[in-house]
C-alpha cells in the first residue's frame, strides 16, 4: 500500500494551492480528485476573479484571507507562467437610495486598510466606462485586482507540485477513508488504496460527504446556482471594469473583462440546484443574467454571448454568515477540514496558508527541500506571443505555424504539448489551450483536437468530453469503415 | 530557415484572397481567367480546398459549374481549376489579421502557416473566409454542457471527413436547408432520427421535401416546438420540449443533438479595422460591387451574411474578380449616386446595403453589379415587401411564400426613383 504524508482530497484551486505550497518541504503528497483535469469543477464555474474583500463583512475569516491577494497571485504568477489581467473594479449605484451602500463598502474598505480605493461622482464614472448606464450616481472605486482563468492556474499548481514530488490522482474518486490504527488514515478510491498519515479535506461542494467518512456527519452545506454567460471578443472593448451592481449572498449583478478579453455576464438570484450536479442554464435565469447587465451596460446585447454555463455556491453550517470553516477535525485526528465557498478563488494562496498552519498544530513536521523548484515553465501560446518570438518558434517547429482553433489563434503544437502534459479530454484541452472557446465554439476544430487526442489516447472512440462517461464519438461509421 | 529581417518584408501581390470555398475558389478562377499578368494568392486555412462542400452530400454545382456534383467532386473540382492557375495557392494557412491601407493602396496581411509567418502587401484583399452555425451558447438553449452536441458542420466533418458514428440516435434542431442535410447525413451514418424540432409554426426550408424526408425515414417533425432544456450531464440523455407555445412539455430522448442553421459570417479579420461591419448580417458592409467601405477591399460569398447557397457564393466570388479587374483597366473609378438600404424584422438583412440607381444595361466600365438581395428570419406566407424612403413608398411586391433564409432579390430597377431620398435611404420591411 503506497504511504503518503498528507493526503488531498479535491485538485480545485484550494487543493492544488495546498499541494504545491507542501511540495517544498519533504513530504510525500497525494493529490485526489475524481475529475480529469484539476480546477475543472467548482472552481472553473465562478466569476474568475482575485477580488477585494469588500464583499466580505469585517471580522469574518474570508475577508481576511482575501486581504492582500492580486499581490500573491501575481507574485506567483511569475513564477508559475501563467497569465492573469489586471483589472480595476467600480461598485457601481444606479440610484440615489444605492449611494448609502456605496459610503458603507467605503467604510469596509478602510477597516480593511484598501488604499487604492475612493468614492467618485458619475461623471468620473462615465469617464472610466462610457459604455456604463447614464442612470449611474456614483461609484466606488477600487484598483489592482486580477482577472484569471482558474483552471490555468490549477494545472499550473498541480504541475509544479508533481516536479516537487507530489502525487497527482485524477479521475479518483475517494470511496472510504478509515482510521488505522495508531495514526493515519486508509484512503480507498476507486481503483486503489492508499495510506495516509494527515489528511486534507478540500473537496468543495463534496467536502460534508468526505467529513462525514471521518466522523465529522454535522458539516452541511447549503448550495446555490449563479449563471454566468461569456461573450464574444468584439464586445471586449465595451467594458474595462469589473463593474458590480447590487449582491447579496443571494443575488449579483456583474460584468466584467476576463483573463483571456472576453466579457462574462452574471449572476443573477441564486436559485437552489437539485443537487451538486445540476449545473444546468435555465432559460429565465439567463434572460434575468442579461436584463441584469443590460442595467449596468445597455449596449451588451443577448446576441454577443457565445457560451453559458452555470456553478454551485457553496456555504456551511458551521460558520456564520457564509463564513469558510477551516478547521482541524474534532473526532479524526491529524485531518483538516477547509470548507470553503465564494471567494475561494481569491482565498486559496492564503487558504493553503492556514491549512499548513493547521496540520502543523496537528503535528506535521515541515523540513524544506533544499531541491525545491520554485518555477513552472508555461508553454508558447501564439496567440500572446510577440511576432518576433512567433517567428522563431514556428521556424524551429512548423506544427507551431498550424493554427488548429482560428477564433483564439492556438497552434497544433500547444494542443499537442498540452496532451503530453496530461490533458486528456476535450475540455482539458480547451480549459488550458483556449482551443474551442471563441466564438465557433469548437465548430471548426473540434474534430482536428479529438484526432489529436485519439492518437493519444488510442483511437477516436476513446475519446471523451469532460470524463469517463462523456465520449464524443459512438464508433466508426459503418458505411465508411467498410469502404476503408 | 527564416532569416531575420528578411522574413519581415512582405511579398507584394496584387490580389490577396482570404478563404479557399466556393466564393474564393472562384475568384481565384475568375480572375486567373481574366489576366494572366495578375499576381495572386490565395490563403485557405484548413488542410484542403473546396470548404463546407467538402463533407457535404447534396447537389452542387448547379448555377455556376452548370452541372450536377456532390460536395467533395464540387470542391475538388473547383480546387483543381484553382490550382490549375498561376496563382499561389496556400494551404493550412491562417491570416492573423489584415491591415488595410487605403491611402498607399496597399493592405497587409499576416498569415501563419507551418512554412513560417509571412506578410502579404496586395492592391487588392478578397474576404472569403464563409460562415458558421451558431454554437449552442449563443443559442441560449438550456443544458448542463454535456458531450453529444454537434452543429452540422461537426456532424458532416465527423462522418464524410473521419469516418465517425456521432451516436445511436439523434435529434436535430432547426429545420433551415442545412436541417435536410443533417438528415441525410445522419441517414448515411446510420444514426436513427429522433425527430425535427422547430419553434416557429412554418418550416424553414421546403415544407415538401421535408416531410417527404420525414416520411421515408420515418421521424417526426414538430413544429411549433420549444426546446426547454437538454438533458445529461455527462452526455446527452434526452431533450425536454414544449409543444404548442403552451406549457405541455413532453420528451424526446436521445443521445445527440444537432445543432442546425443560424449561421453567421467569420468575420472577425474586419473587427478593429476601418472595414465597417453590418450589425444586422454580421459581415461587412458592401456596395453593389461587392466593396467593403474600404477602397480595394472586396467580400463574397457567406462572410456578407451567413448561410446561402454555395453556388451563389462562388458566382459572387466571380463578380468579385471581374469588378477587380474592371477597376485595373478604369482609367478613373466612376462613382454613381448612392444611397443605403435599412431592413427591419423579420428581414435578417440586405446584401449589398450600398446600392447605386441603376442606369441602362446594368453594368458600367466592365463592372457587375449584385442586385440587392434580403433573407428572412422565419417562414413568411402572404406577405408583402416593400420599399419606402422619405416616407413615400417607392416598390412593393407580393409573396405567397417566403421561405426563412432564401435569397429573396430586390429589383431595383423597378423602384420609382424620382421618389428616393438621397439623404434618408431607402427602408425595406414587410407587410402582413
Amino acid at each position: 500500500m503506497k504511504e503518503f504524508d498528507v493526503a488531498i482530497i479535491g485538485a480545485g484551486i484550494i487543493g492544488s494551492f495546498i499541494a504545491r505550497e507542501l511540495s517544498r518541504y519533504e513530504l510525500r503528497i497525494g493529490l485526489f480528485d475524481k475529475e480529469p483535469f484539476p480546477g475543472v469543477a467548482v472552481t472553473k464555474a465562478g466569476v474568475s476573479l482575485i477580488h477585494s474583500p469588500l464583499m466580505c463583512p469585517p471580522g469574518t475569516l474570508k475577508g481576511k484571507l482575501s486581504m492582500g491577494a492580486p499581490e500573491r497571485y501575481k507574485k506567483l504568477a511569475g513564477e508559475l507562467d501563467v497569465p492573469f489581467r489586471e483589472v480595476d473594479e467600480l461598485f457601481v449605484a444606479l440610484h440615489e437610495s444605492q449611494m448609502a451602500n456605496l459610503e458603507a463598502l467605503r467604510k469596509r474598505a478602510k477597516e480593511y486598510g484598501l488604499k487604492d480605493c475612493e468614492l467618485i461622482g458619475p461623471e468620473r464614472v462615465r469617464t472610466l466606462e462610457p459604455h456604463v448606464s447614464e442612470k449611474v450616481k456614483g461609484a466606488l472605486y477600487v484598483r489592482g485586482l486580477l482577472a484569471v482563468y482558474p483552471p490555468e492556474w490549477a494545472f499550473a499548481l498541480c504541475e509544479n507540485a508533481q516536479t516537487n514530488g507530489a502525487e497527482l490522482h485524477l479521475r479518483e474518486k475517494v470511496t472510504g477513508l478509515s482510521k488505522k490504527e495508531g495514526f493515519g488514515y486508509e484512503v480507498r478510491t476507486e481503483r486503489d488504496l492508499f495510506s495516509a498519515r494527515f489528511l486534507v479535506n478540500a473537496a468543495g461542494l463534496y467536502a460534508d460527504e468526505i467529513a462525514a467518512m471521518l466522523g465529522d456527519g454535522d458539516i452541511e452545506l447549503k448550495l446555490t446556482k449563479g449563471t454566468m454567460a461569456i461573450l464574444d471578443k468584439s464586445l471586449g472593448h465595451l467594458v474595462r471594469h469589473t463593474i458590480y451592481g447590487t449582491f447579496s449572498g443571494e443575488h449579483s449583478q456583474l460584468v466584467t473583462p476576463t483573463a483571456h478579453g472576453n466579457l462574462m455576464i452574471g449572476l443573477g438570484r441564486f436559485p437552489t440546484p437539485r443537487d451538486k450536479q445540476d449545473t444546468y442554464v435555465t432559460r429565465d435565469k439567463l434572460e434575468e443574467v442579461i436584463r441584469m447587465s443590460q442595467e449596468l451596460v445597455p449596449a451588451l446585447s443577448e446576441k454577443g454571448i457565445i457560451a453559458t454555463f452555470a456553478g454551485i455556491r457553496s456555504e456551511n453550517n458551521k460558520a456564520p454568515n457564509g463564513d469558510f470553516y477551516i478547521e482541524l477535525s474534532e473526532k479524526a485526528k491529524g485531518v483538516v477540514h477547509a470548507v470553503i465557498g465564494s471567494p475561494g478563488l481569491t482565498a486559496a494562496p492564503a487558504v493553503a496558508e492556514l491549512v499548513i498552519k493547521k496540520l502543523q498544530e496537528a503535528g506535521l513536521r515541515l523540513r524544506e527541500k533544499k531541491a525545491f523548484q520554485k518555477e513552472r515553465k508555461g508553454w508558447f501560446r501564439f496567440a500572446e506571443a510577440p511576432e518576433e518570438a512567433r517567428r522563431k518558434v514556428v521556424a524551429n517547429d512548423l506544427r507551431y505555424g498550424r493554427l488548429v482553433c482560428r477564433c483564439e489563434a492556438v497552434s497544433e503544437g500547444e494542443i499537442i504539448e498540452a496532451i503530453a502534459r496530461g490533458a486528456d479530454t476535450l475540455d482539458s484541452v480547451k480549459h488550458v489551450t483556449r482551443a474551442g472557446m471563441g466564438r465557433c465554439q469548437g465548430g471548426y476544430c473540434a474534430m482536428a483536437v479529438l484526432d489529436l487526442l485519439a492518437k493519444e489516447r488510442g483511437g477516436q472512440t476513446q475519446v471523451t468530453k469532460k470524463g469517463d462517461r462523456s465520449s464524443m464519438v459512438f464508433g466508426l461509421d459503418p458505411c465508411s469503415a467498410r469502404r476503408r | 530557415m527564416v532569416i531575420e529581417g528578411v522574413a519581415n518584408e512582405a511579398i507584394g501581390v496584387d490580389v490577396a484572397i482570404v478563404g479557399g470555398g466556393p466564393a474564393g475558389l472562384s475568384t481565384c478562377i475568375e480572375l486567373a481567367r481574366s489576366s494572366r499578368d495578375l499576381k495572386i494568392v490565395l490563403l485557405e486555412s484548413e488542410e484542403e480546398l473546396g470548404g463546407l462542400p467538402r463533407s457535404c452530400r447534396l447537389f452542387f454545382g448547379m448555377r455556376d459549374l452548370k452541372r450536377i456534383y456532390t460536395g467533395p467532386a464540387y470542391a475538388k473540382r473547383l480546387g483543381d481549376l484553382a490550382r490549375s492557375t498561376r496563382a499561389e495557392i496556400q494551404t493550412e494557412a491562417t491570416v492573423l489579421n489584415i491591415k488595410p491601407d487605403e491611402e498607399r493602396g496597399r493592405h497587409r496581411l499576416s498569415v501563419a502557416s507551418p512554412s513560417g509567418l509571412k506578410a502579404y502587401e496586395s492592391r487588392f484583399v478578397v474576404l472569403a473566409t464563409g460562415c458558421c452555425e451558431a454554437p449552442l451558447g449563443t443559442r441560449l438553449i438550456p443544458s448542463a454542457r454535456p458531450a453529444g452536441i454537434f452543429t452540422t458542420w461537426q456532424l458532416q466533418q465527423m462522418v464524410h471527413l473521419h469516418h465517425l458514428k456521432p451516436g445511436k440516435r439523434a435529434l436535430v434542431i432547426g429545420s433551415e436547408d442545412a436541417a435536410l442535410s443533417t438528415v441525410m447525413t445522419l441517414q448515411k451514418a446510420k444514426v436513427e432520427i429522433a425527430g425535427m424540432v422547430e419553434e416557429d409554426d412554418e418550416l424553414q426550408t421546403y415544407p415538401l421535401v421535408a416531410k417527404a424526408l420525414s416520411r421515408f425515414y420515418h421521424f417526426p417533425i414538430f413544429a411549433k416546438t420549444g426546446i426547454k432544456c437538454i438533458r445529461g450531464t455527462d452526455r446527452v440523455e434526452g431533450v425536454e420540449l414544449s409543444a404548442g407555445g403552451n406549457d405541455t412539455g413532453f420528451e424526446i430522448e436521445c443521445d445527440t443533438v444537432i445543432l442546425t442553421g443560424k449561421f453567421r459570417p467569420i468575420s472577425q479579420l474586419i473587427d478593429g479595422t476601418e472595414v465597417i461591419k453590418d450589425p444586422r448580417s454580421g459581415g461587412p458592409l458592401v456596395n453593389m460591387k461587392l466593396e467593403t467601405s474600404v477602397s480595394g477591399i472586396f467580400a463574397a460569398g457567406n462572410v456578407l451574411r451567413g448561410g446561402d447557397m454555395h453556388d451563389l457564393c462562388a458566382l459572387e466570388g466571380r463578380m468579385v474578380a471581374r469588378n477587380i479587374v474592371a477597376r485595373l483597366l478604369a482609367s478613373k473609378e466612376e462613382v454613381g449616386n448612392s444611397v443605403f438600404l435599412r431592413v427591419e424584422e423579420p428581414i435578417r438583412y440586405v446584401v449589398p446595403q450600398r446600392i447605386e440607381r441603376p442606369a441602362s444595361g446594368g453594368r458600367r466600365g466592365g463592372a457587375v453589379f449584385a442586385q440587392p438581395s434580403v433573407q428572412l428570419s422565419h417562414t413568411l406566407r402572404d406577405c408583402t415587401i416593400e420599399a419606402r424612403s422619405g416616407g413615400e413608398k417607392v416598390w412593393e411586391k407580393g409573396f405567397g411564400r417566403l421561405i426563412a433564409n432564401h435569397r429573396v432579390v430586390i429589383p431595383i430597377d423597378r423602384f420609382d426613383w424620382r421618389r428616393v431620398d438621397f439623404e434618408r435611404g431607402v427602408e425595406l420591411r414587410v407587410r402582413g
